[in-house]
This record gives C-alpha cells, sequence and structure tokens, in this order.
C-alpha cells in the first residue's frame, strides 16, 4: 500500500514538472507582458506629469517676531522706531504672512496673485501683486499688473524672511525709498554670456507710497515712474544694478501736517526724483557676504540721502551669525532752509546688527538680532535718525537700541 | 595583508562609485557639460544646453544622492537650496526641478526622454542614459 502510494506520489511528482514548466512558462510571459505594461502606463503617467505644468500652484509664507526699542530722548518720551518697534515689546510689527497663487492659464500666460497682511496693517488682508506674466519668446516675458517695485538687490522677498538671514533687511537702505509695489509694466530679459546668468528688465508705471510714521503717514505720489535695472550671476556672486526715477508730489496738507510748508512758501509738485542702488552678494554655502549702496535724490529742497550697509554671515551647520553695518546721511541740504527743517525732514544714523540664524527645519528658521544704532547728529545736521520722537526731541547720548527676533517659515 | 589592501581598495572604489553624476539619455546629443552649465540649468538660470531645451528633475529631498549632488555641484545644504527657492518662487522666476519619487524612475524618465537631466549614483547608470558630467 505505502509503495503504491509512493510510486502514484513519486509518478505525479516526477509528471508535474512537466505540465508545470509550461503552465509556469506561460504565467511568466503574462507576468512579464503586465510588468511591460505597467512600467510603460507609469512612465506615460510620470512623464506627462512631469512634462505638463501644474494649472495652480500655492506657495506660502509666514513670519512671527517680536521686538524691542530702547531709545531714550531728551524730552523724556521713549523714541520708537520706524518699524514700529517701541519701549514695550511689541508682536506686531514684524509679524506677516502671504500666499501666493501661481495659475498657468496657457503654456505662455501665468497669473500671479499675492495676497498678504501684516500687524503693521492691523492684519488686513490685502492684494500685494496682482499680475499677468506672459512669455513673449523663451527668454523675454512681460508682466502687467500690480507687481513689486524692483529698486533692490533683495527687494522681490522683502516679506519672506525664511529667505534671508536677516530678521528684517537693514532699515538705513531698504526704508531709504519705502515703496514696496507699483502698478507697472514690466519687461525682462534673460540671457546668459558664458557661466554669466543677467536678468535686464524695464518697467514703467505709477505708485503711491506712504511715507509711514516719520513723515506722519504722507502720500508720496510717484507718477510716470520708470527704471531699468541688471541682475548678474556668476557662480557664487551676484551683481545688481538699478535706477530709478519719477515725478513724484506730495499733497500740501500732507507737507503742511509735516513741517509749516504753506509758511515757508513751500511746495512738493512733480519733482524729479530718482533713485540708483548698487548691490553686490557673495554666497558659497559656507559664507555669505551682502552690500548695497543706495541713493534717493529728490530734484527740489527736499532732503537726499545715501545709504549703504554690508553683511558678512558664517553658515555652520545649522547656525549662522551673522554681523552688519549701516548707514544713512542726508546729501545737499538746502542751506536757505531754516535749520530745524532739515533737522526735522533729514534722516541720519549708524548701526551695528549682530543677528543668529538657526534652521530648526528645513522650512523653518529661527533668528534673532541686536542692533546699536548712533550718530544721529553732527555739527551740520541734528536728527533723530528712523527713530520717531516728540518734535524737538533728540536721542539720549546720540544712540539707542532695539532687539528684534522672528520665526519665519516657508510652506 | 594582500587580501586587507584588496578589501580597502574595494572599498575605496566603491565610495568613489557612490558618486551622483549627471545624466541624460544615451539618445541625447549632448555630449558633455561644464560645472557652470550644471549649476545653471539645477538653478533654473537655463532652460538650454548646446541648444538643447533641457528639463532638470530631482530627487527625493531625503535622498543621499540629492544632497550630495547639491553638496558637489553648488556647495549648497538642502537648507541653503530651500531658502535659494523660497528667493525664485516669491520672485516668479521659477520653480525647482521637478521631483521623481525614487532614483528607478530616475533613470526610467531620463532614459525615456531626451529633455530631462538628472542625477544618479554612478553605479545605477543603464544602458538607456548618458553621463555628461561627473562632480
Amino acid at each position: 500500500m505505502g509503495k503504491a502510494l509512493s510510486v502514484v506520489l513519486g509518478a505525479s511528482l516526477g509528471i508535474s514538472p512537466l505540465w508545470a514548466i509550461a503552465a509556469e512558462s506561460d504565467v511568466e510571459q503574462t507576468l512579464r507582458d503586465y510588468q511591460q505594461r505597467l512600467e510603460k502606463l507609469e512612465q506615460q503617467q510620470v512623464e506627462s506629469s512631469l512634462t505638463q505644468p501644474e494649472r495652480l500652484r500655492i506657495n506660502g509664507f509666514l513670519s512671527a517676531g517680536m521686538s524691542r526699542a530702547e531709545a531714550d530722548t531728551t524730552l523724556g518720551d521713549d523714541g520708537s522706531y520706524i518699524d514700529g518697534s517701541g519701549d514695550k515689546w511689541s508682536h506686531d510689527s514684524l509679524t506677516r504672512a502671504g500666499v501666493q497663487f501661481n495659475a498657468q492659464l496657457t503654456d505662455k500666460a501665468e497669473a500671479v496673485v499675492q495676497l498678504f497682511a501684516s500687524g503693521a496693517d492691523d492684519f488686513n488682508a490685502e492684494v500685494q501683486w496682482a499680475y499677468l506674466d506672459y512669455d513673449v519668446t523663451e527668454s523675454v516675458s512681460v508682466k502687467a499688473g500690480r507687481i513689486v517695485a524692483p529698486f533692490y538687490l533683495h527687494s522681490q522677498y522683502v516679506d519672506v524672511g525664511y529667505a534671508y538671514p536677516w530678521v528684517s533687511l537693514p532699515s538705513e537702505v531698504y526704508q531709504l525709498a519705502p515703496i514696496k509695489t507699483m502698478e507697472a509694466l514690466e519687461a525682462t530679459w534673460g540671457f546668459n554670456t558664458g557661466p554669466v546668468s543677467h536678468r535686464l528688465s524695464g518697467f514703467w508705471g505709477s505708485s503711491t507710497v506712504d511715507g509711514g510714521p516719520r513723515t506722519n503717514n504722507a502720500q508720496y505720489q510717484a507718477d510716470d515712474l520708470a527704471g531699468m535695472n541688471l541682475t548678474s550671476r556668476w557662480r557664487d556672486w551676484t551683481v545688481r544694478a538699478a535706477y530709478s526715477a519719477a515725478d513724484v508730489s506730495v499733497g500740501q496738507d500732507d507737507l503742511d501736517a509735516l513741517i509749516p510748508a504753506t509758511a515757508l512758501g513751500l511746495s512738493f509738485d512733480e519733482v524729479y526724483t530718482y533713485f540708483a542702488g548698487l548691490g553686490l552678494q557673495y554666497d558659497d554655502g559656507s559664507w555669505f557676504m551682502s552690500g548695497e549702496v543706495a541713493r534717493l535724490d529728490f530734484g527740489n529742497w527736499y532732503p537726499s540721502s545715501q545709504s549703504a550697509y554690508v553683511s558678512l554671515g558664517k553658515y555652520m551647520g545649522k547656525w549662522m551669525p551673522l554681523v552688519t553695518w549701516a548707514e544713512v546721511d542726508p546729501r545737499d541740504l538746502d542751506s536757505s532752509l531754516p535749520g530745524p527743517i532739515n533737522d526735522g525732514l533729514a534722516e541720519q544714523q549708524k548701526s551695528w546688527t549682530a543677528g543668529l540664524r538657526y534652521s530648526l527645519t528645513d522650512s523653518i528658521a529661527l533668528k534673532g538680532e541686536f542692533s546699536y544704532y548712533y550718530d544721529f547728529s553732527d555739527d551740520e545736521v541734528s536728527t533723530t535718525g528712523f527713530f520717531v520722537t516728540d518734535p524737538g526731541a533728540e536721542m539720549e547720548d546720540d544712540h539707542a537700541t532695539i532687539v528684534r527676533l522672528s520665526a519665519d517659515l516657508v510652506f | 595583508m594582500k587580501k586587507w589592501i584588496i578589501s580597502l581598495l574595494l572599498t575605496l572604489s566603491a565610495t568613489l562609485h557612490a558618486e551622483p553624476v549627471v545624466v541624460v539619455s544615451a539618445s541625447s546629443e549632448l555630449t558633455m557639460l561644464t560645472q557652470d552649465e550644471v549649476r545653471q540649468l539645477f538653478n533654473g538660470l537655463t532652460r538650454r544646453a548646446s541648444g538643447v531645451a533641457l528639463k532638470p528633475l530631482d530627487l527625493p529631498a531625503q535622498s543621499a544622492e540629492r544632497t550630495g549632488f547639491y553638496q558637489r555641484v553648488m556647495g549648497k545644504s538642502a537648507e541653503q537650496m530651500k531658502s535659494y527657492w523660497a528667493r525664485m518662487i516669491f520672485t516668479g522666476r521659477g520653480m525647482p526641478p521637478r521631483e521623481v519619487s525614487s532614483d528607478r524612475e530616475m533613470v526610467m524618465l531620463v532614459g525615456s526622454n531626451r529633455n530631462f537631466i538628472g542625477y544618479v549614483d554612478e553605479t545605477k547608470v543603464s544602458p538607456q542614459l548618458k553621463v555628461v558630467y561627473r562632480p
């Protein structure tokens, strides 16, 4: 019995490989076919998803900051800085958030809308950018609508704290002309000369610039605002030169709130004003250097200014210490004006800032900064720089300090 | 001793080979790229090399090859590249390279389309690929 079973078993075992081989190779063949078809499908799918542009992209940024100024004045009351930093911890001045929508309309046209809200503006959401970007050719594009006013090296992302190592960009330069957006038409040509990449832009439009607390929020209307700028990059170096000009007007009411303009027979009507800036940056992933000089020149009695900063930082793993020196200096003061008028309008200061950036994750950065401001007055002019004080007050001992902290993220 | 030297050499060559190389499709007319060209392509500063339109592809953010590639070619860490792209995105100047899900997908895509450019570990280079730059 046992023998019989083993024979049967043996026979079946002996036979089974025969049909099993045939069946297996069939199955294998089918499997291989399936696998090939699957791979092909997968490839087509991945490929089409990669070659076709995404219809809508959403990117956002958020900075939560706080700051405190120590700015004693000769009249007893404390001064506050133009970014809102005062004698108590302020959580509003540096806090801001934005969401940007990029909608691809056709393969050449894109609509971009950026919603932005900041503590400085009571978190009222506003449309900061809204423009149409059209690729005329592969290297020439035209933007029309509400766009960034491209005055500075870091103009295009001033609100995206994550994109730069400072808590706030050096105000001596970045608040010189506090213009962020404009309604304009801009054409940009991107081209390469060997290893150097260039972007040449020209624009024409207009903007209303709020002078902020240092001017009692005077409105500067800039018409026929036109300019050119060139940004060139070679390896770790970036150089940028910009020149913009406009016919600037300030309403007589706004002017009178600032100085006794009418009494002095002064007005501010369609004054040719230019802004010139030059920037240089080096970033090799180990060292970071950024420097800019800028000049804002009014073609009338209003004080012109020149400013500069230079920053040096070192990447040390997740940490980055950074030191910045900056200054703003009045130029071409109109000597026929009474001294106190020039003192009130001119802005002079220097500052040293020591900062530290820490990468919490690859999309969150924590930053802290200590700034020491000095040299507000000299023989020629007596100012309070970018500090807002009671009329007639001077900075106690000609110096002030501010601490700024922030958490910055992008998503 | 001999054995030890051989195994050391083997480990050495293995580490040497475990380096990302820049690849295009074997059917591409491109032959070699300079470091500047590779930088410009992966920085979004150009979309062509020697007249050929190229779209860069990235390996997943967590992959060691990606970190190694950017460290060697650009001298930048993952965080520094993220900050670079934040600047580019919010200036409307471009978007980072599209990300593939694995090096298998990278090999498959670059091998099948002449307009893709990517990087893979040298050991993964298939006959469908052509190496155009070694960091």
